[in-house]
């Protein structure tokens, strides 16, 4: 759990690749890519589904362990919506129903005509971008970068390198004083890599979140 | 009328005589035997092999089907060998044709329509082949199959794709006759028999070309010392361009494309005179086709060149071969002295070009193999499961096949005679459910058995993905290197490519070029007129270890009453230059010798250092010395940096206790028992077997590299092997995929039969303890590769900590 201020609100950057409004009870994240792991599978090449089981139980942990009243999923929820078998969208809800927790979700590239499916997950689907608090919720980040905004889509990753030796970890990354992107919720994900030196990136690493610069976790 | 009448014509009008080993392998392939040809490079091979099947075609007035398969591994050799094959054919009803990557679809086409008499094809070409259902129809009139470069392909994965195929040949042809043919090989019989099926035996086929190598090593002068370490070698460049001649082709070799970039940029300054070209790798394969052409008419007098010209590559030989550095192995130094012109009554020279002083003890170690004949020893391949998995995917797509029959046929192959049923059925299981762990893989399909039990394919989506990425052979991820207006340069690795920032200066095929941008992919480039080269393209090249059957030698180079052999010319100079190096050496520490280890101990800021001297080659110390640190952590907790070269192994310590330590417990160290777990504790096996799982995922077909010119629609797909790796060590940790990329690791990267062999040999010699004022001749190297070859055995939090120090500079 690591402190993070953006745009004037505190925040707390999690381990489980949340990010927690604590005033509000907001829980913020992007990019679950749910039923990536099957189309992976219809494909012949074997991820096993308890990525996915695993990605859900950490969601579950989150809500249950910060008590958020409020979810944003900032997009690409699904992976491939014309791959979604019923059975999957059954087993989805179970996790998203039976919290106390509202969720809305914005819809990303992954989830084109995925808004009744959402739906479906008892998701409240909001237009990109949404007002929050002065600052805006969207999926793709802003190219013009005018007003605060936080963001999924590019699966950030944050790279520590030295002559001899490097370390990649998924991380929340603020490249602009107007960009907070939110790190891949699923496990199961790559992504650009920012070089530790140059953007402030705060790690998801074994030992806890590092905020920049910092290199013990607080 | 004697034997071969139609082949000897043919011999005849060209104006030569056939070779007693050509005659002898006529022989054995008309008497349907096996054989292994051994024979060097542009010696009449292809004939020895084929002839006497033309022969054959000669006397058959009409077309009879495909009768010889010609598998070769490099696309680049099929354009002559097809030339040497069809010539004796023209006019007959017979052709010769070629399919590889390069033919396009109305070749692949007609070659399936009406199949030629002679085929040659690539090992993946045949893959794809065997995976039509036209298949039996095609090579049901098959009767021999000749595998050229058999030295090469039998150590590799595309060896074991080769023999699988076989495999799947001989159901169609069950008498087929199988011809290798191969480089001169340390133990010919064991690789005829890793290409023959199990139970079948042949002869070994022995070109009587022998031909003695000189040797000459480049001499320093006053001016120009050769420095006592380095890689480049560009002290000596004056006289090495002294040595090249216009109108004679000199063919200069060197280790690494950085090293061939460095000397061809150089030598164009000095010999503007000459018509130079380079050679490597990472050109684009249009560069390197006019370089092979310009080869071939004689046009170019000095070609800088790297091992990708060592390979198949045909050309008429050349006046003059150069060696920059070490060639790191016997195999390779007589490879490339074959391509020297042979003159009646001369033996070819190779010209050395040391890059450090220690190289000449290398030289002189390598005159000593070439009088043993010591070659190294080449290990065939041993069965690797994911070579497997792809070959049983792509025979499923020719018909759907039963598990008994299919075992039956995978052990004819000798790389796969001991695959137990267990294994076999967790093969099955893996195809079928994506694991054979009970790990839920509910969506997985591939294989699946049929009603009567045979294993079919399940979608055509899979049948085409798996068409589209058969095969083996895994490069390193690559960009293009493009000039703005779209002139393609070659390939450099991906890593290399993502280190240059926009402006920066390197020099790649030759030229100064700075970088503008990457783009999809592409590195855009435009050439630098001023500035620096910010950095030296430092992009691998591949690395080549000493042979170990070479770093045996070069401890007795040190020992001063050996003599140099005299096939070094200049084994006078030679001899006095390494007792010059053995007595600075022995003045400053001792020279090592059989029966003890050299080990030198001396303090610097740095801390205090202990270097070993095993001379058991890179590959094995770069795991010996970590598991030294490893197990000298049992005693006493340790923060060692480690370095190793081909020599030696050095341990830096901030303390002298751990060292201490290492000498009273030289022995206890060196045990045998639990080499791999505590391999696994010293070098963070994990993340060296993550890397090493590109390959095994890409033949396995987890990775899909896309159809051409389709990128999109598998970007749901894409997904980076290291991300595969993740997911799967994290869920699935027993996944025979996994296992396999461990073992790949640990044979491949850290040579696990030697270490163990080192290890063995190690204890039975004392340490030969050395207290140094300052570093000795043979510590040099070790202790400026230092910034380069880290090896790290700190926690995360360290590593973490070191690497952000910078930051709050």
């Amino acid at each position: 759990m690591t402190e993070l201020l953006f745009a004037g609100e505190h925040f707390v950057a999690r381990a489980d690749r949340t990010l927690f409004h604590p005033s509000s009870q907001t829980l913020f994240l992007s990019d679950l890519h749910l039923g990536k792991a099957q189309v992976f599978q219809a494909a012949g090449i074997p991820v096993t589904d308890a990525s996915e089981h695993q990605d859900l139980a950490r969601l579950d942990q989150a809500i249950q362990d910060t008590g958020a009243l409020h979810v944003w999923i900032l997009g690409d929820l699904f992976h491939q919506v014309s791959c979604i078998q019923a059975c999957q969208i059954q087993q989805w809800s179970s996790h998203f129903q039976t919290h106390t927790a509202t969720a809305q979700v914005i819809l990303g590239n992954h989830d084109r005509s995925g808004h009744a499916l959402a739906e479906q997950l008892g998701l409240t689907v909001c237009p990109e971008p949404s007002q929050w608090n002065g600052i805006q919720l969207a999926h793709h980040p802003d190219p013009n970068r005018h007003a605060p905004r936080i963001a999924g889509h590019i699966h950030p990753q944050v790279q520590f390198k030295s002559a001899s030796d490097h370390l990649v970890y998924p991380c929340f990354a603020i490249p602009h004083s107007h960009e907070l992107l939110l790190p891949a919720f699923t496990g199961f994900s790559g992504g650009p890599r920012f070089d530790a030196k140059q953007t402030s990136c705060y790690a998801i690493t074994p030992i806890g979140v590092l905020p920049p610069g910092k290199m013990t976790p607080r | 009328m004697s034997q071969f009448a139609s082949i000897r014509d043919y011999f005849q009008a060209q104006g030569f005589t056939p070779f007693t080993f050509q005659e002898t392998a006529w022989s054995l392939t008309q008497a349907s035997k096996h054989q292994l040809i051994q024979c060097p490079t542009g010696s009449g091979k292809t004939l020895a092999a084929a002839g006497a099947w033309i022969d054959d075609l000669l006397h058959q007035p009409k077309s009879v089907g495909l009768r010889v398969l010609y598998i070769t591994p490099l696309r680049a050799m099929t354009r002559d060998i097809e030339r040497a094959l069809a010539a004796p054919l023209e006019g007959s009803a017979h052709m010769v044709l070629a399919r590889n990557g390069d033919s396009t679809a109305s070749e692949r086409a007609r070659i399936m329509r009406k199949p030629p008499a002679i085929l040659m094809i690539t090992p993946e070409s045949l893959s794809v082949l065997l995976a039509s259902t036209k298949a039996p129809d095609i090579f049901k009139h098959l009767r021999g199959c000749i595998v050229d470069e058999w030295h090469d392909l039998m150590v590799s994965k595309r060896g074991l794709q080769t023999v699988l195929c076989l495999a799947r040949l001989r159901q169609y042809a069950p008498n087929l006759v199988i011809t290798g043919i191969s480089a001169t090989l340390a133990d010919p019989e064991r690789a005829l028999q890793a290409l023959l099926p199990v139970g079948e035996t042949g002869q070994i086929t022995r070109a009587e070309i022998a031909r003695e190598i000189q040797l000459r090593v480049i001499e320093d002068t006053e001016s120009a010392r050769i420095p006592w370490a380095g890689h480049l070698g560009l002290t000596l460049l004056k006289e090495v361009a002294r040595d090249c001649v216009a109108g004679e082709t000199t063919l200069l070799f060197a280790n690494t494309r950085n090293q061939a970039e460095q000397w061809y940029q150089a030598l164009s300054i000095v010999r503007a005179d000459l018509n130079i070209a380079l050679h490597h790798g990472s050109l684009a394969s249009e560069a390197r086709n006019a370089v092979e052409t310009g080869l071939k008419d004689g046009t170019l007098d000095l070609v800088v060149a790297t091992s990708a010209l060592d390979l198949g590559v045909d050309f008429q030989a050349v006046e003059r071969i150069i060696q920059v550095g070490s060639p790191r192995s016997v195999s390779r130094l007589i490879q490339r002295a074959g391509r020297a012109r042979h003159r009646p009554g001369a033996h070819p020279t190779v010209t050395l070009v040391p890059t450090n002083r220690l190289h000449l003890h290398e030289y002189a170690a390598l005159a000593d193999a070439l009088d043993d004949q010591a070659l190294e020893p080449m290990q065939p391949a041993r069965g690797s499961l994911d070579v497997l998995l792809q070959h049983l995917v792509t025979l499923a797509l020719q018909t759907p096949w039963e598990p008994n029959a299919m075992l039956a046929e995978i052990r004819q192959v000798d790389a796969y005679r001991n695959l137990s049923q267990e294994v076999f059925m967790e093969c099955l299981t893996v195809l079928e459910k994506g694991s054979h762990s009970l790990t839920e893989y509910s969506a997985y399909q591939k294989l699946k058995p049929n009603a009567s039990g045979r294993y079919a394919v399940t979608s055509l989506q899979i049948a085409r993905r798996h068409r589209m990425s058969i095969g083996t052979i895994v490069s390193h991820a690559q960009v293009r290197v493009r000039m703005r207006r779209g002139q393609s340069l070659g390939h450099i690795e991906e890593n290399f490519a993502g280190r240059l920032r926009p402006g920066d200066i390197f020099r790649f095929a030759g030229r100064r070029l700075a970088m503008i941008r990457l783009e999809d992919g592409d590195l855009i480039v435009k050439p630098a007129a001023g500035g620096r080269v910010s950095e030296v393209p430092r992009w691998t090249g591949g690395r080549l270890p000493l042979s170990q059957t070479l770093a045996h030698r070069i401890e007795r180079a040190f020992d001063r009453s050996t003599p140099v052999s005299p096939r070094v010319l200049n084994a006078d100079w030679l001899s006095s230059a390494l007792q010059k190096t053995a007595w600075i050496q022995a003045t400053l520490s001792a020279n090592p010798e059989a029966d003890s280890v050299l080990c030198e101990r001396f303090r610097s800021r740095d801390g205090s250092h202990l270097i070993l001297y095993p001379f058991s080659g890179w590959l094995v110390h770069q795991a010996l010395g970590p598991l030294l640190a490893t197990r000298l952590a049992a005693y006493t907790p340790a923060t060692l940096t480690i370095t190793v070269n081909d020599y030696g192994i050095e341990l830096l310590s901030p303390t002298e206790e751990p060292l201490d330590l290492l000498v009273t417990r030289w022995t206890d160290l060196l045990h045998t028992d639990g080499v791999i777990s505590d391999l696994d504790q010293a070098l963070n096996l994990t993340e060296i077997v993550r890397r090493q799982f590109r390959t095994t995922a890409r033949i396995a077909g987890l990775i899909f590299e896309g159809y051409p010119g389709k990128q999109k629609s598998t970007r749901m797909l894409q997904s980076s092997a290291g991300l595969l790796f993740d997911v799967l060590a994290e869920h699935d940790p027993d996944h025979i995929l996994l296992a396999q990329a461990k073992r790949d690791v640990l044979e491949d990267e850290f040579d696990l039969p030697r270490l163990m062999e080192t290890l063995t040999s190690l204890s039975a010699r004392p340490l030969h303890l050395c207290a140094l004022k300052k570093p000795s001749p043979l510590a040099l190297p070790l202790l400026i590769e230092r910034l380069s070859a880290r090896l790290s055995t700190e926690r995360l939090q360290d590593r973490l900590q070191r690497m952000t120090e910078a930051f709050n500079d």
